[in-house]
């Protein structure tokens, strides 16, 4: 085992490879921080350039991507409220509140730390988990998935400080838009209108786009001025202030690379639910739940932290059974394919040396896109200063063009403008957005999962009682959601009192 | 501002916006079979409750204080304020949405090449009223950037709009 | 105004400059020298209607640059996705692009059939493409069952049959593993109930192995990973003759109908294509598919390449559209 990590680790350490870990990560960065590309696109524009190479040069240029992205991602989130990747959009929360206070190298700072952390907690993890993967990823089936989904569903709904109810309705709205498009368990497409582009549902980032850069781009030209709002009161905090912040909260890192890991490995749920997720869990684990969304830097640590442990457990279902857990996946499976390396059960026998060569540079890239990050923070954070009136119609002409070639749909654009309006006036009026984003990203899976349940056991609903998993998942959903009012209890026993409700998500 | 129910009106703007969109959502949710409908009708169903008593909370009316009470003693629950929360003058909020909207209308009709620099150009020197000279030379610089990172590196079709559109 | 210092603007822009320099040096378009002369002139666009990542995207830019080297002039032929609409969006800009030889795609045929019924003829018909030819011979279906399943051979699941429906798991209505198991199931006498809603073939058949459902379809080239590391045994091959050793074909069921459930990964061009630029791409899309390096890359991973024979593919769309024809009120009744 040992010697296996080893020469993965030595396999890296050519000069080709090297090179090429650089080269992906460099693309990682740019397109993680450009909203609308991302690691998928970024392993699409790269695969074909691999064809000629090795494998392990191509595996060090796609695990350099997809390590690097995170990063990239992270620092339109926090400086222009533009997620440059879809699970970014949690760190949007509180990292971009941060840089209007002028605190952007702050939360720069903190989010590279976490990165770097999370990267390698996620992992330690993977490696770990690799032997027993195929039989983990067998024991969770479609009752499973369902009552996951659920949970995800019920934990951040109840997490929206002092606004449960508008959670809920903000979830409600996700939800039923989750279920536009075509459906391939019953075959039919629902709310299309006949339209062609209805058909695939609406799409995640497109809309994600529009709710958290469009829309903070139509608050800022309402306002004026800067992000930063008064530039004389503006300090660049320096990067050794950040990364001190991170480890002085290793139990948000830690719980954050732990739901990422955990989440990553689902496929199909992935990403932007585990930041969200880790986000919600972290605002309820904490004891001024009501200072998220205003700029608490732990709102930036969790996110980031879980986003980076889920690069590394997304592989689990790839590789194991060739069961890509996102669009970024299929287009990894499709490099590994090229280089005649099958994903399935042969693989994790016949090309355990790949693997671990892919692990370690997913993990270095990580770790040196994070520096990389924090170089460039006082060059980066200046952008928060900029004059809104250049700044605005620049970034939206980027996001907006960026949402058309995540698929190069024209219609794309109409979208992102008409969740810009939608998400800005969750701003004004107080909606939280985060339960919207992760009931658009759940909802499909709610039914299908459920369909599928039914099927398997004729109709009968003890299906979800009566396997083991399942009733794990029951209980520790349950055990989360009353979580606060247990300790709301415990405060009352020992005299605490309750804050006023508040803050913005 | 006309107010209902002790409210100003713009303040129902996202509260009736979504209670009208689960309406016609449901009633398009009928339109088909039992099986293919039940989960949206059903979320939808949940939706519009929800939605109503989101409307009847944002209100000054008797109605709205008996139903706080009744769910205030939980924890946790929601207390939407009957406060108007749009401290910025309705026009200046449309006006801003608006030019989203020219600008997506814009690229849609004429194409990511023309729509990005008209777009940057006549948002700064219009909107922003920032001078000719430094409106034009953002403008190049974006779409420079744009074509550079869209066209070159990423070999993608930049859309050329409805006008000009290929076939 | 602001505090953008010269070096800070400098710094950040040579930074990203670098990351431009480094994905713009990684992926320089290559060289287009066009030679003055006929077809072709310029560069050929190569729709694949999925994302990138799947089986037909690979087997498209494999083939792509071998299909370069075998046209008359030195020109690229650039793999494009149009994903969407199940492949719908990226079938129907096929089916509108101009005849003039510079746009080609590469289909699933038979479930372009099934799209087209779906989406209702919205964008294209299928009957109308001009055809070129097929990457590699059509893949046959085999059932398969879970290393754990009880169920050892076609008699047993038959015999399952007369207790309860036999539980099949597989992608949907659109797919073609679907109407696989209904036309199968139908002609091997097995009353089949079909869990739909898996997102591909790797997860339908892990859906199997882990035991939501009882058996599955799938092409032998998605299960043979499989049965080589033995999580899924195959039960039977529809090939008129099984290359699994040890496992009944449709001759030895008594069905040889089975045999033509195949998924042809076939190429195509905008309907109305003049003959003689129809005829260089067919030529070209031959020599390609014969190409030593494409043949070369299709060992090393472990894919089965059988081109078909020159000339066979307007046999073949008819066949298919034939079998389509036969099936499909069968299809659309489940």
């Amino acid at each position: 085992m040992l010697d296996l990590w080893l020469s993965g680790f030595l396999s890296l350490f050519q000069v080709q490879q090297l090179a090429f870990l650089a080269l992906g990560m460099a693309v990682g960065l740019l397109f993680g921080a450009i909203p609308g590309l991302g690691g998928t696109t970024a392993l699409a524009l790269l695969v074909p350039m691999t064809y000629g190479l090795d494998s392990f040069s191509a595996l060090a240029l796609a695990g350099g991507v997809m390590g690097a992205v995170p990063m990239g991602g992270m620092i339109t989130a926090i400086l222009l409220n533009t997620p440059g990747t879809a699970p970014n959009a949690a760190t949007c929360l509180d990292g971009y509140p941060l840089a209007q206070q002028g605190k952007a190298g702050l939360a720069i700072g903190a989010g590279a730390s976490a990165n770097a952390l999370g990267g390698i907690i996620g992992t330690i993890s993977v490696l770990a988990v690799l032997p027993i993967a195929r039989e983990i990823v067998l024991l969770f089936g479609p009752p499973e998935f369902f009552l996951l989904v659920i949970s995800g569903l019920i934990i951040v709904a109840t997490t929206s400080q002092g606004k449960v109810l508008r959670g809920l309705l903000t979830g409600a709205f996700g939800l039923t838009l989750a279920f536009v498009g075509y459906s391939n368990v019953s075959g039919i497409e629902r709310f299309t209108m006949g339209n062609f582009y209805l058909w695939d549902g609406i799409r995640l980032v497109p809309s994600l786009i529009g709710l958290f850069a469009i829309a903070e781009m139509i608050n800022l030209s309402v306002k004026g001025g800067s992000i930063a709002g008064d530039a004389k009161n503006v300090k660049i905090t320096n990067m050794s202030q950040g990364l001190l912040e991170t480890f002085r909260h290793l139990g948000t890192v830690w719980r954050g690379s732990v739901i990422g890991t955990i989440v990553g490995a689902i496929p199909g749920i992935g990403g932007t639910v585990a930041s969200f997720l880790s986000y919600s869990m972290t605002v309820q684990a904490s004891k001024d739940p009501d200072s998220f969304g205003k700029g608490n830097i732990e709102g930036v640590i969790a996110p980031e932290a879980a986003i980076n442990a889920k690069d590394g457990s997304m592989l689990i279902p790839t590789l194991a059974f060739g069961i890509p857990g996102s669009a970024e996946m299929a287009v990894f499976l499709g490099l590994l394919v090229l280089h005649g390396m099958q994903p399935g059960p042969l693989m994790l026998v016949e090309h355990q040396v790949e693997i671990y060569s892919l692990i370690w540079a997913l993990t270095a890239s990580c770790v040196m896109a994070s520096f990389i990050g924090l170089a460039l923070v006082r060059p980066l954070a200046r952008v928060t200063l900029l004059d809104t009136r250049i700044l605005v119609p620049v970034v939206v002409s980027i996001a907006m063009v960026g949402s058309y070639s995540v698929d190069q749909t024209i219609e794309n654009v109409i979208v992102t403008s008409l969740f810009g309006m939608i998400g800005y006036f969750m701003i004004r009026y107080d909606y939280p957005r985060l339960p919207f984003v992760v009931a658009l990203v759940l909802g499909e899976g709610t039914e299908r999962y459920f369909h599928q349940s039914m099927l398997m056991s004729d109709g009968n609903w003890m299906i979800f009682f009566e396997r083991r998993i399942c009733l794990i998942l029951i209980a520790s959903t349950a055990f989360l959601v009353f979580l606060p009012s247990i300790r709301a209890v415990f405060r009352k026993l020992r005299g605490t009192s309750r804050t006023a409700p508040g803050g913005r998500s | 501002m006309k107010r209902i129910f002790g409210v100003p009106v713009a303040d129902y703007a996202l509260g009736a916006g979504l209670f009208l969109f689960t309406v016609i959502y449901l009633i398009a949710a009928y339109g088909y079979e039992a099986e293919a409908r039940a989960f949206p009708a059903g979320v939808a169903w949940v939706m519009l409750a929800i939605s109503a008593l989101d409307l009847i909370l944002m209100t000054d009316t008797k109605l709205a204080v008996v139903i706080r009470r009744i769910i205030n003693p939980v924890p946790g629950a929601a207390v939407t304020p009957a406060v108007s929360v749009s401290p910025y003058p309705i026009r200046a909020q449309a006006v801003a949405i608006v030019w989203i909207f020219i600008f997506a209308s814009l690229l849609v009709l004429a194409g990511i090449l023309y729509a990005v620099p008209i777009y940057v150009f006549a948002s700064m020197r219009f909107y922003g009223r920032l001078s000719y000279r430094l409106s034009l030379s953002v403008a190049a610089g974006t779409i420079l950037m744009v074509w550079l990172l869209f066209a070159v590196v990423l070999r993608l079709d930049l859309y050329s709009g409805v006008f000009f559109a290929d076939f | 105004m602001t505090i953008l210092t010269r070096r800070d603007f400098v710094v950040a822009s040579g930074a990203a400059g670098l990351a431009l320099a480094a994905a713009a040096g990684g992926a320089a378009p290559r060289a287009n020298a066009a030679v003055a002369g006929a077809y072709p002139q310029r560069n050929i666009s190569f729709i694949i209607p999925y994302g990138p990542g799947g089986g037909f995207d690979n087997f498209a830019r494999v083939v792509s640059p071998a299909i370069e080297r075998h046209l008359p002039n030195p020109v690229n032929v650039i793999p494009r996705n149009v994903a969407g609409g199940g492949g719908g969006r990226g079938i129907t800009q096929l089916f509108r692009a101009r005849p003039d030889g510079y746009t080609i795609g590469i289909l699933n045929i038979p479930g372009a059939f099934f799209l087209q019924e779906r989406q209702g003829g919205r964008g294209f018909r299928v009957a109308e493409f001009t055809w070129l030819g097929t990457v590699s011979r059509g893949e046959n279906y085999a059932l398969a069952v879970g290393a754990d399943s009880p169920l050892h051979s076609i008699a047993d699941v038959q015999a399952l049959s007369r207790q309860r429906p036999v539980k099949f798991t597989c992608t949907g209505p659109e797919g073609t593993a679907y109407s696989a198991a209904i036309i199968s199931s139908e002609l091997l006498g097995i009353d089949v109930q079909l869990i739909t809603g898996y997102r591909s073939s790797s997860d339908y058949i892990v859906a199997a192995i882990r035991g939501d459902g009882d058996a599955v379809l799938a092409t032998l080239s998605t299960l043979k990973p499989f049965m080589e590391s033995g999580t899924v045994r195959i039960l039977a091959s529809f090939e008129s003759e099984s290359s699994v050793p040890g496992i009944p074909d449709a001759t030895a069921l008594g069905q040889p109908e089975l045999s033509q459930i195949v998924v042809e990964r076939m190429v195509a061009a905008p309907p109305g294509v003049p003959d003689d630029i129809k005829n260089i791409l067919v030529h070209a899309l031959e020599q390609a598919v014969r190409d030593p390096e494409v043949i070369a890359w299709a060992e090393d991973a472990g894919i089965d390449w059988h081109p078909d024979p020159p000339g066979s593919v307007d046999g073949i769309i008819r066949d298919q559209a034939a079998f389509f024809e036969k099936w499909k009120s069968r299809i659309s009744q489940s």
